[in-house]
């Protein structure tokens, strides 16, 4: 009777239970694909956020120009003399965009410094033009303008002996009409952007560089050591998993360790003081390696062990298999391993304000501090006046090389799954 | 295992398989060339925790072709690693006893220099993923051997002695793991005859090939035993009675 009684309720049961998972199903699958979508919409604000305030800033003089400005101030001659009859500026071609100073014989044109500030460019110069004869105002000799310096202001000398000062802010019309009234040319302020990347886009690209030649000889090595040489033993399970444990220190310890070790150890040896260069790339080695042991060693530990008997079943001895079968079928976990060092080496801030720098140097440096994209960000945050729209266009940068990395992962691993199932 | 004990192929036959037969002793044999003799031969394994071969005495006659047959798990394929060493790769293994190649103790050699001598066919076939060229120099090559010539000769002549070379003398260059099972496992006993070895070990060569491919292989072994001593682990007794001169018999 019990049994049977039993049986009714545990189909009861089913049933109701089949109601009830319809309803737990609808809400589990409900709540994970809200919170996907949360995360999808997250994701895409930040993105968006940084598109948005840093577009406009990212242009090519913001990459190509120094962080630091430099000026020139140029003047005519002191025995400059204006003469209407001397000057032919024919050969000056007209542009629609361009303003023209027809005393002068100079073109004129709007563009933007690196905090999107209107600037007049000196674009045009007559063959004929006076501003050929400028002088410097510091030690009188000729002055080629370059290409890349903006006009600031300009003070000339009025046919009455007075001086009058045309600054960039206030239009080319106004800057012209005081060229119109000019005897000569008394002071004429011409300054780099300012402000730019270039030496630390190009930093990065060094400390890149130098991180994966310091980086992947070692982590190659111990990933062999790890992946063929060491027997299954308690030391090899420590080692591996030390080496697991250190992927997980965060990269400021590193940088502490860098700036106590590697900077006086660099500059033992090259009497650099601070950091430099070297010094960020051994951090980053630091860093890197673990990553780089695992990465590797997860990729040799897939080529199958007959292929590995099979050499030295042939005679070959151990470093003629590493270097003819174990290297080259794991390729691909080299450069999976190269790719996302480079890929923390862009990132990486923290430790490298300890052991590289950050101060933004005018050129990038061998022996002296230096700053990569991601330092340069914090540079200019930190500072009193942050300059978020800036750092929003570095990061669009990073962004990118980010994404161009992980496709090519992507890439990568496709290229070589496909080659295997050959 | 215990014992193995040897036959005559003739008397190959599942109701003779006594303790009674004489022991493949040189005595038993005269006119035969010992190659490698296996005197009082333990094998252990995991620290010396798994006892997997016990007493082995046995001789293996030059360019005859010896087959180990036997139950699963009883120590065939040991027993063929540990002629050319590849059981020393393998952590915690311990030996007790002596194997004699040609009177010297293998011990005693350098592996790689018996290994060029002793060459294995494996039961997957496992070409490298490189041409078929590059397979077959695989081996020369790690001895230092770059002159062309020579190379391209010994990629002929292996090829041509395994019967692959009319297949495949188009796809030299074609990756060696482009080939159908059976052509791989060719494939893998030219790259071995590239090094011109005394002995071949297979270690049952055909178990994961089609019948007409295994055909092709024992037909394979037969010709190959003019010039090389062939010790071959098979679970076929018909295969062992086909290619074999000798057989040794493991039990558990
Ligand atoms: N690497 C190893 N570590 C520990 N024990 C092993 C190892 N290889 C083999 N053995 C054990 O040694 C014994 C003999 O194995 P072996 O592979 O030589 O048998 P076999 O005769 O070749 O069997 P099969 O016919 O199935 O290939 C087995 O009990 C096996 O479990
Ligand atoms: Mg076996």
């Amino acid at each position: 009777m019990e049994k049977k009684n039993k049986k009714i309720n545990l189909s009861y049961l089913i049933e109701r239970n089949i109601k009830n998972r319809k309803y737990k199903d609808g809400i589990t699958n409900g709540s994970t694909f809200l919170f996907s979508l949360l995360c999808v919409v997250i994701l895409f604000l930040v993105i968006g956020y940084v598109l948005f305030t840093g577009a406009n800033y990212l242009t090519p003089g913001f990459i190509t120009s120094n962080y630091s400005q430099s000026s020139v101030a140029l003047r005519t001659p002191k025995d400059f003399v204006y003469n209407e009859n001397d000057y032919d500026f024919s050969d000056l071609e007209r542009f629609d965009d361009t303003y023209y100073s027809e005393k002068w014989g100079i073109g004129l044109q709007y563009g933007k410094d690196n905090n999107q500030n209107q600037v007049i460019y000196l674009v045009q110069m007559s063959e004929n033009s006076p501003f050929h004869e400028l002088v410097r105002r510091d030690d009188g000799t000729n002055f080629n303008i370059p290409s890349d310096m903006y006009l600031s202001y300009i003070t000339v000398q009025t046919e009455l002996g007075t001086y009058k000062t045309a600054f960039s802010e206030d239009g080319i019309e106004n800057m012209i009409s005081t060229l119109d009234e000019a005897v000569s040319i008394y002071d004429s302020n011409f300054l780099t952007l300012g402000g730019g990347i270039s030496t630390s886009l190009i930093t990065t690209c060094y400390l890149i560089l130098f991180t994966l030649i310091f980086s992947l000889p070692l982590g190659i090595g111990g990933a062999i050591y790890l992946g063929y040489y060491a027997k299954d033993n308690r030391i090899t399970r420590i080692i591996r998993s030390l080496v697991d444990m250190s992927s997980g220190i965060p990269s400021i310890i590193f940088g502490l360790v860098g700036a106590t070790i590697f900077i006086p150890f660099v500059g033992s040896m090259t009497g650099t003081t601070g950091g430099n260069i070297f010094t960020g790339a051994l951090t980053m080695t630091l860093i890197l390696l673990p990553t780089i042991v695992k990465t590797v060693e997860e990729s040799i530990k897939t080529i199958p062990k007959s292929m590995i008997s099979a050499s030295l079943a042939l005679g070959a001895s151990n470093t003629e298999t590493i270097f003819k079968i174990v290297l080259p079928n794991s390729i691909d976990g080299i450069l999976n391993a190269a790719i996302l060092g480079i890929g923390r080496t862009i990132g990486e801030s923290a430790a490298l304000v300890f052991a590289l720098g950050t101060f933004i140097t005018a050129a990038p440096s061998f022996t002296s501090g230096n700053t990569t994209l991601a330092v340069h960000i914090w540079y200019i945050l930190a500072g009193e006046y942050p300059a978020y729209e800036q750092a929003c266009a570095i990061s669009i940068i990073i962004f990118c090389v980010v994404v161009v990395l992980s496709l090519s992962t992507k890439l990568i691993n496709y290229l070589f799954r496909r080659k295997r199932e050959r | 295992m215990k014992n193995p004990f040897k036959f005559k192929k003739e008397i190959v036959n599942a109701d003779l398989f006594n303790n009674d037969l004489p022991l493949p002793h040189s005595e038993e044999y005269p006119d035969e060339e010992v190659i490698f003799s296996v005197k009082d031969f333990q094998f252990y394994y995991d620290n010396g925790e798994k006892h997997a071969l016990k007493d082995i005495n046995l001789e293996i006659f030059k360019k005859k072709v010896t087959a180990f047959i036997g139950p699963s798990g009883c120590g065939k394929s040991t027993l063929l690693r540990c002629f050319n060493r590849m059981n020393d790769l393998i952590d915690g293994n311990k030996k007790e006893g002596e194997i004699l190649y040609k009177g010297t103790p293998i011990d005693t050699l350098n592996t790689i220099q018996l290994r060029s001598k002793v060459g294995m066919v494996f039961q997957q076939p496992n070409p490298f993923p490189m041409s078929i060229y590059n397979n077959i120099t695989y081996g020369p090559k790690c001895q230092g051997l770059r002159n062309k010539k020579s190379l391209d000769k010994i990629v002929y002549d292996s090829l041509n002695d395994v019967g692959l070379y009319e297949e495949v003398k188009d796809q030299i260059s074609h990756s060696g793991t482009s080939l159908s099972g059976g052509q791989q496992q060719r494939l893998c006993i030219a790259r071995c005859i590239a090094m011109s070895p005394d002995i071949i070990l297979m270690d049952e060569p055909t178990s994961a090939l089609d019948p007409i491919a295994t055909l092709k292989i024992e037909e394979l072994i037969r010709k190959l035993k003019e010039k090389y001593t062939i010790i071959i682990v098979t679970h076929n007794m018909q295969q062992a009675a086909r290619i074999s001169d000798y057989t040794a018999f493991f039990m558990l």
